[in-house]
């Protein structure tokens, strides 16, 4: 009886080493008949297969951003059927950082996308480090030049001469305010009564904020959401923190520090975790906080009225510019982003082609209308679309006071640190003139490196 | 005594047979580990192929001059040190518990080691939802039920560590799966003479059951260290990577990997994970050191 034991269990390992290989065998076999055959039937030339190429942008396809992207790609394969065929693969951008760590896992492993999406604050840092390629002689060859674009637009697309993205749209931010919330509160709900001064704002926002027992039902303003951050109310608040074409940046410029502090009083007024558990019970944009109608005042951008107006076309809402304190100044902080063929791009002219046609006076005209975007090109931006919204005239008249974000290689450094810094004060920890001393010298120590 | 000749050839066919294995090692573990080694004292970014050798500039770097890398230290430590000591009382108070001859002991068994099977990354979006502050269940069940104000959890500077610690207990299951089996190895002879010795329930368990399983104990406090110095998808996943709030989250292999994969600074990241080889090494010899406390019942006494 041991005997046949013995036997049966040889017998058995036999079986599923066979089954095993068997499967093995299938598999790889299936594989192999995936391949597409090249020759096509019959006795007709082959039609010419389109070259695919993709492109990964950080804008979710489900938002009205990333639908108007994947549009532009749609439009492009049209007319250059057989020829090139884009993918637009979403790829979200990591945590507060503003890139997408999947595109740069890609570039430093040699495997990229032949274009991306990005944004433009980060071109001279990205570029400097070798993550983008030096497109410099194509966009001259295409016709492409300075003077096609707004002087910030082209500026943070170029580091020391070479030019690594095409500028595709930017944007600008302001104050947007409840007008029903005001009006609940006595405040006069016309644009031209609401204040100019940094005080009266604070006043008015302490005044709308509502509390039940121990929660929250609603805000009057929370500077660190949305598109608050500390180097955008500095330029209202009257920061100079970089001189075009100069090598210096000042970080702790008073302004700055005020700005943090200013923030860093909102932290301590209201209670941090009330505040907090309020802000994060919401999610992606259509749960924003303004849009639902529980914040009374919100600091945004241009982009966020399509917002509003998708997700809740009810809201009773307008713009005015940030107010500020004494020395002070109407002024905004103007982003926006751009195209680029990152280093190692499999086929450069291909992507070229694209981001081209992407970054095309005309095709970015038709995003910006359909995103309460602004574009880059100076082609179209004189179209009466742009002032006929009453609310985006506001931020049109802003644009000529805007400032962007320093275009230096330490851009992305900056940010990160500032964004820190942010995260510190809006949780009442850390001091302002001490942080932002500390990043200013570590910035311009960094930024030795790369001059 | 084997001949010259049929032992050169016993040497060839082994080290053929583990050749698979030494490969391995020496491609996906050495040479990574020694480049590694190599990239902490220079600049390499990870970009480019450029690479300047800046000497212990990386290492004295973070140590003297980053807030935040001090601050990474001090969270990895504050999780270590509440972590692994509660993890370990509870699960050797559960694998006792479990261990009790009660009706579906297999049932509840099974119920508590399954949340070991949850992944990383959907553990923490599960608990993010449930500890949030102003709509999870956790706080609506403490208002409702005793009427108590929730703190703010996973949103708050001063909650947001102890609330991941006591996310970790949730998994303990993995460490009560080698108590239990430990308890089974306690001879029945001890307890009887300990019954004999007129010991109650806890006297017992404090007299005979503890101490037999201390190897174990042993064994899950090293893994245990090893593992909280490493702590990283769980933060990840709910801070997105930045440690929010004001970088209460921000761990130690947190702050390594955005040093590595988001600043492209390999050669600081290198000098990072150099360091925590070192403090992990520091920090298991002197449990060795310390561990007069195990009692094998294999040594001779």
């Amino acid at each position: 009886m041991r005997q046949t034991k013995k036997l049966s269990r040889r017998e058995f390992l036999h079986l599923a080493a066979m089954v095993g290989t068997g499967a093995l065998v299938a598999a790889c076999g299936a594989q192999a008949t995936e391949e597409p055959t090249e020759e096509a039937p019959g006795g007709e030339p082959a039609e010419k297969e389109a070259v695919r190429i993709a492109f990964w942008s950080g804008a979710s396809p489900s938002d009205p951003a990333g639908e108007a992207q994947y549009q532009i790609g749609e439009d492009f394969n049209e007319e250059h059927r057989g020829e090139i065929a884009v993918d637009y693969v979403y790829t979200p951008t990591t945590g507060t950082t503003q890139l997408s760590e999947k595109l740069m896992t890609n570039i430093a492993a040699g495997t990229p996308p032949e274009a991306a999406y990005f944004d433009r604050f980060l071109v001279a840092t990205w570029g400097a480090e070798g993550a983008l390629t030096d497109i410099t002689d194509l966009a001259s060859g295409a016709g492409i030049t300075k003077d096609d674009y707004f002087d910030f637009a082209w500026t943070e697309a170029t580091w020391r001469g070479k030019l690594y993205a095409l500028p595709f749209q930017t944007d600008d931010r302001a104050i947007y305010f409840n007008k029903d919330h005001l009006e609940e509160a006595g405040f006069p709900t016309d644009r031209e009564s609401f204040p100019t001064s940094i005080e009266e704002f604070d006043a008015m926002a302490e005044e709308m904020t509502i509390k039940e027992g121990p929660r929250y039902v609603q805000l009057g303003f929370i500077p660190w959401l949305s598109a608050g951050r500390i180097y955008n109310y500095a330029l209202s608040f009257g920061a100079d923190v970089f001189d075009p074409g100069g090598t210096e940046l000042r970080l702790d410029d008073p302004a700055m520090i005020y700005a943090a502090e200013w923030m860093r009083t909102y932290a301590e007024k209201y209670g941090v975790e009330a505040v907090a558990g309020f802000a994060e019970g919401f999610g992606g944009e259509a749960q924003q906080e303004f849009t639902a109608g529980l914040m009374a005042m919100e600091y945004s951008g241009s982009w966020m009225l399509n917002n509003h107006n998708r997700y809740n076309p009810d809201l009773n809402y307008d713009v005015v510019p940030m107010p500020y304190p004494e020395g002070g100044r109407m002024s905004t902080m103007c982003g926006g982003w751009s195209v680029v063929l990152p280093n190692g791009s499999p086929n450069v002219d291909a992507g070229f082609e694209f981001i081209s046609y992407f970054a095309s006076a005309e095709k970015t005209h038709e995003y910006c209308m359909k995103n309460s975007n602004i574009p880059t090109q100076k082609a179209y931006a004189d179209d009466p679309f742009y002032t006929s919204d009453p609310k985006h005239k506001v931020f049109m008249d802003l644009l000529p006071h805007a400032f962007p974000r320093p275009p230096v290689p330490v851009g992305q450094m900056i940010w990160n640190e500032l964004r820190r810094i942010e995260d510190l004060m809006s949780h009442g920890e850390g001091d302002p003139t001490e942080l932002l001393t500390k990043l200013n010298e570590d910035a311009n120590a960094e930024m030795q490196e790369y001059l | 005594m084997l001949g010259g000749r049929i032992r050169r050839r016993n040497l060839f066919f082994g080290l053929l047979f583990a050749s698979p294995w030494l490969l391995g090692v020496l491609f996906f573990i050495l040479v990574p580990v020694v480049a590694s080694l190599y990239y902490s004292f220079t600049d390499y970014s990870g970009l480019s192929p450029e690479v300047n050798f800046v000497g212990v500039d990386n290492f004295t770097k973070l140590i003297f001059d980053d807030d935040s890398f001090r601050r990474s230290v001090y969270n990895s430590a504050y999780y270590a040190v509440f972590s692994i000591p509660l993890g370990i009382i509870t699960s050797v108070a559960m694998a006792l518990m479990l261990n009790m001859k009660v009706k579906g002991q297999a049932v509840y068994r099974t119920v508590y080691f399954l949340p070991v099977l949850v992944p990383n990354v959907a553990l923490g979006i599960l608990w993010m939802w449930l500890f949030n502050a102003q709509f999870g269940l956790i706080n609506t069940l403490l208002w409702q039920i005793f009427r108590i104000q929730g703190p703010g959890w996973l949103a708050s500077p001063k909650w947001s560590k102890p609330t991941v610690i006591l996310l970790s207990l949730w998994t303990v299951g993995q460490q009560v799966v080698t108590y239990l089996a430990a308890l089974q190895d306690v001879p029945q002879a001890l307890y009887d003479a300990a019954e004999v010795d007129g010991a109650n329930a806890l006297q017992k368990i404090r007299h005979v059951t503890l101490p037999m399983i201390t190897p174990v104990i042993f064994f899950n406090l090293i893994m245990s260290t090893i593992g909280a110095f490493q702590y990283f998808t769980v933060s990840y996943v709910i801070t997105q990577g930045d440690g929010r709030p004001a970088q209460s989250l921000l761990f130690y292999a947190m702050y390594l990997y955005n040093k590595a994969f988001v600043e492209y600074r390999m050669g600081l990241a290198s000098a990072q994970a150099w360091m925590l080889f070192l403090i992990v090494l520091v920090a298991t010899l002197i449990l060795f050191r310390t561990s007069g406390w195990v009692y094998y019942s294999g040594e001779r006494s």
